[in-house]
């Protein structure tokens, strides 16, 4: 095909729309300079995603204020996303009540140290939310959310006898993950005292998280999916647990953390008298948390490990061991009793070590791989700055400076690679080949970004060479 | 999901430049709109796809074979993550090429109606040009030279614009 065509602009508006829900509104805005094609595009785009860390409050506020007005008002907003920080709280109010009018289904907010006020949340027409890190004022009172069917509330810090899903009968889909509640002296304390939920209508329920919420369910005759990936259930908690099991008929898939079990097996005399409560059950997978805690992925940029292990805070051989026999006896029993024909999954230790490990390899290899075109391309816009100086006689002291940066991150990329290497040699081995692959890409791109910054250094030193020398010469000659 | 039980019935697809590709029907199914034709029995034997060239056809069907083969996504649990890595890896390769080729893709996707390709090539483009100056944005997107704003016009947009542009 002709590579001279210009395909995009032929597009339709809606797959523009698209391409732009990845990028920030801000930026969408700027690209009306592109060409007549994109000058009004991002007035009437749907999707408004703000993100925003550099201006003043007053400032981002007005940006906000001017951007709802000029936007096609008869245009409905089908997603908002915030991400920003809680002093742009005016301005969170303003994009809130823009989209509340104008039908906005999914909600995406993401606002540190932001109490946002429960009454802001009712939105006739949402359907997804998704809240992290944010925070609500402390009222009690149920969300007025009828349309909603998704909610994923991630780090998200709630009232500790608290009703907000009281009043969602449309949910189908809950995850909560890593939610805290605060008691009534302000105090966080670990998990969601009680949660109150009214969804007849639910289907798929995920909580993650330390220790295990009290929920206070109306319903949950339609649940077919749950996964309770609690990684330190305490044990006076146990019969919590075991009780919310007993309500769970419907479930057909169940995933559970081998912690669970383990707490199940500490507590027989709860359950030895109950009866299995899973009769649909057709597949249960339970698979072992503890121990996975790694690093931060952060961390892995300037520490060199000298082991895969170093990874992890403890080996586990003795205790996987003990596991593996407290699982074969009651626990089995009490939880495939009732149905014949259940798929049984067992993940491993080593297993679920090598699927954390893969992840924590690819999401490793794409930073690396980010940061090595970042390198590349400032050592490429340098290079064309320094090309001209080269021709510029009259260079000034500030060239003087060298500007370090790509250089002095290659030290970073090393240590990235290796720590990438020795990831490799523990990844799943179904994913090795495709991986080693890629990190073999990997080592080449390094390589000639490496050297592109080194042939650039190189340039420098012998520019400021010369200044230098032109600055000696000149001296000497007016002394 | 009965991949293999289905004993593979066949679709094929012919591309502008005539070359056919013989694919498996739950391959071909990836495409909405290919499915909507089987459902309502008007697809032949064999399906023309007069606006896609055969190198942008080999590569949708790359894309679907892969996504026809690994698990549906209902699957959400922590530990069912080893798919969904697998196929976030596998689209990352997949979307490893140029510019011209993934306008090609996503022009043939939308066609077809495959929304996950869709998704995936608007991403891929939305990444390309996040953070260049409008003018690396024309070059890679290949921008109509006849489209371009006047300097004229184009300080107007700035201005009008302004409260977004420092």
């Amino acid at each position: 095909m002709d590579a001279e065509v210009d395909r995009l602009s032929s597009l339709s508006d809606d797959l523009i729309y698209k391409i732009l829900s990845y990028v920030d509104i801000e930026y969408c805005i700027r690209l009306s300079v592109l060409s007549s094609r994109w000058r009004f595009i991002w007035t009437s785009m749907p999707y408004l995603n703000f993100s925003c860390r550099e201006y003043y409050a007053s400032r981002y506020y007005e940006f906000v204020n001017n951007l709802l007005s000029v936007r096609n008002n008869k245009i409905d907003v089908s997603s908002v996303s915030l991400d920003l920080h809680a002093r742009y709280e005016s301005s969170v109010k303003r994009i809130l009540e823009y989209a509340f009018s104008h039908n906005v289904q999914q909600l995406t907010i993401g606002i540190r140290n932001l109490y946002v006020p429960t009454s802001l949340l009712c939105f006739k027409s949402l359907k997804h939310l998704t809240m992290i890190r944010t925070s609500f004022d402390r009222s009690h009172s149920p969300w007025d959310l009828p349309a909603l069917t998704t909610v994923h509330l991630k780090k998200v810090e709630l009232s500790n006898w608290t009703s907000i899903l009281a009043m969602c009968h449309n949910l189908k889909n809950l995850t909560l993950e890593r939610c805290q509640a605060f008691n009534e002296d302000g105090r966080t304390t670990v998990s969601v005292h009680c949660l109150t939920i009214s969804a007849r209508d639910l289907t798929y329920l995920r909580i993650k998280g330390p220790y295990f919420p009290k929920l206070s369910l109306d319903g949950f005759r339609s649940l077919e999916k749950v996964d309770f990936c609690i990684s330190s259930p305490e044990t006076k908690n146990a019969h919590k647990i075991f009780d919310l099991f007993q309500r769970l008929h419907s479930v057909k898939s169940l995933a559970l953390s081998l912690e669970i079990i383990e707490l199940h097996s500490n507590s027989e005399e709860v359950i030895s008298h109950q009866p299995s409560p899973f009769p649909s059950l057709k597949s249960l997978k339970i698979y072992p948390l503890e121990g996975l805690k790694t690093l931060a992925l952060d961390r892995l940029r300037t520490y060199p490990l000298t082991s895969i292990l170093d990874l992890f805070p403890s080996q586990l051989d003795q205790e996987q061991e003990a596991m593996k026999i407290i699982l074969s006896a009651e626990a089995i029993k009490y939880l495939l009793d009732s149905c014949s024909n259940a798929t049984f999954t067992m993940v491993s230790h080593e297993e679920a070590r090598a699927i954390k490990l893969t992840k924590v390899a690819h999401r490793f290899m794409a930073a690396l791989w980010k940061e090595l075109e970042e390198m590349e391309a400032y050592t490429e816009t340098k290079r064309a700055k320094v090309e001209l100086k080269k021709t510029l006689a009259d260079s000034c002291s500030e060239d003087f400076k060298m500007n370090t940066w790509p250089w002095s991150n290659t030290e970073v990329i090393f240590c990235m690679l290796k720590n990438i290497k020795l990831l490799l040699t523990k990844v799943l081995a179904s994913k090795r080949v495709e991986m080693q692959a890629c990190f073999s890409r990997l080592s080449a791109k390094t390589k000639t970004v490496v050297n592109k910054v080194v042939v650039d250094m190189k340039n420098q030193c012998d520019i400021n060479q010369r200044i230098f020398s032109g600055y000696l010469d000149e001296i000497a000659m007016s002394s | 999901m009965s991949t293999s039980s289905s004993s593979s019935k066949k679709i094929v697809l012919k591309s502008a430049d005539n070359e056919t590709f013989e694919i498996d029907e739950i391959v071909a199914l990836e495409s909405q709109a290919i499915k909507n034709m089987i459902e309502d029995e008007c697809a032949d034997n064999v399906i023309p796809l007069g606006n896609i060239d055969s190198k942008t056809l080999s590569k949708i069907i790359e894309y679907c074979k892969k996504h026809a083969e690994s698990p549906k996504k209902d699957d959400n649990a922590d530990i069912d993550e080893k798919a969904v890595e697998d196929l976030k890896s596998f689209d990352a390769e997949f979307a490893k090429v140029d510019m011209p080729l993934i306008q090609d893709i996503l022009m043939a996707a939308n066609f077809l109606n495959i929304d996950n390709l869709i998704g995936l090539m608007c991403r891929t483009i939305a990444d390309r040009i996040k953070g260049k100056t409008p003018e690396e944005i024309r070059k890679i997107l290949n921008i109509n030279k006849n489209d371009l704003l006047s300097p004229e016009q184009e300080a107007k947009a700035r201005e009008e614009n302004s409260w977004a542009f420092d």
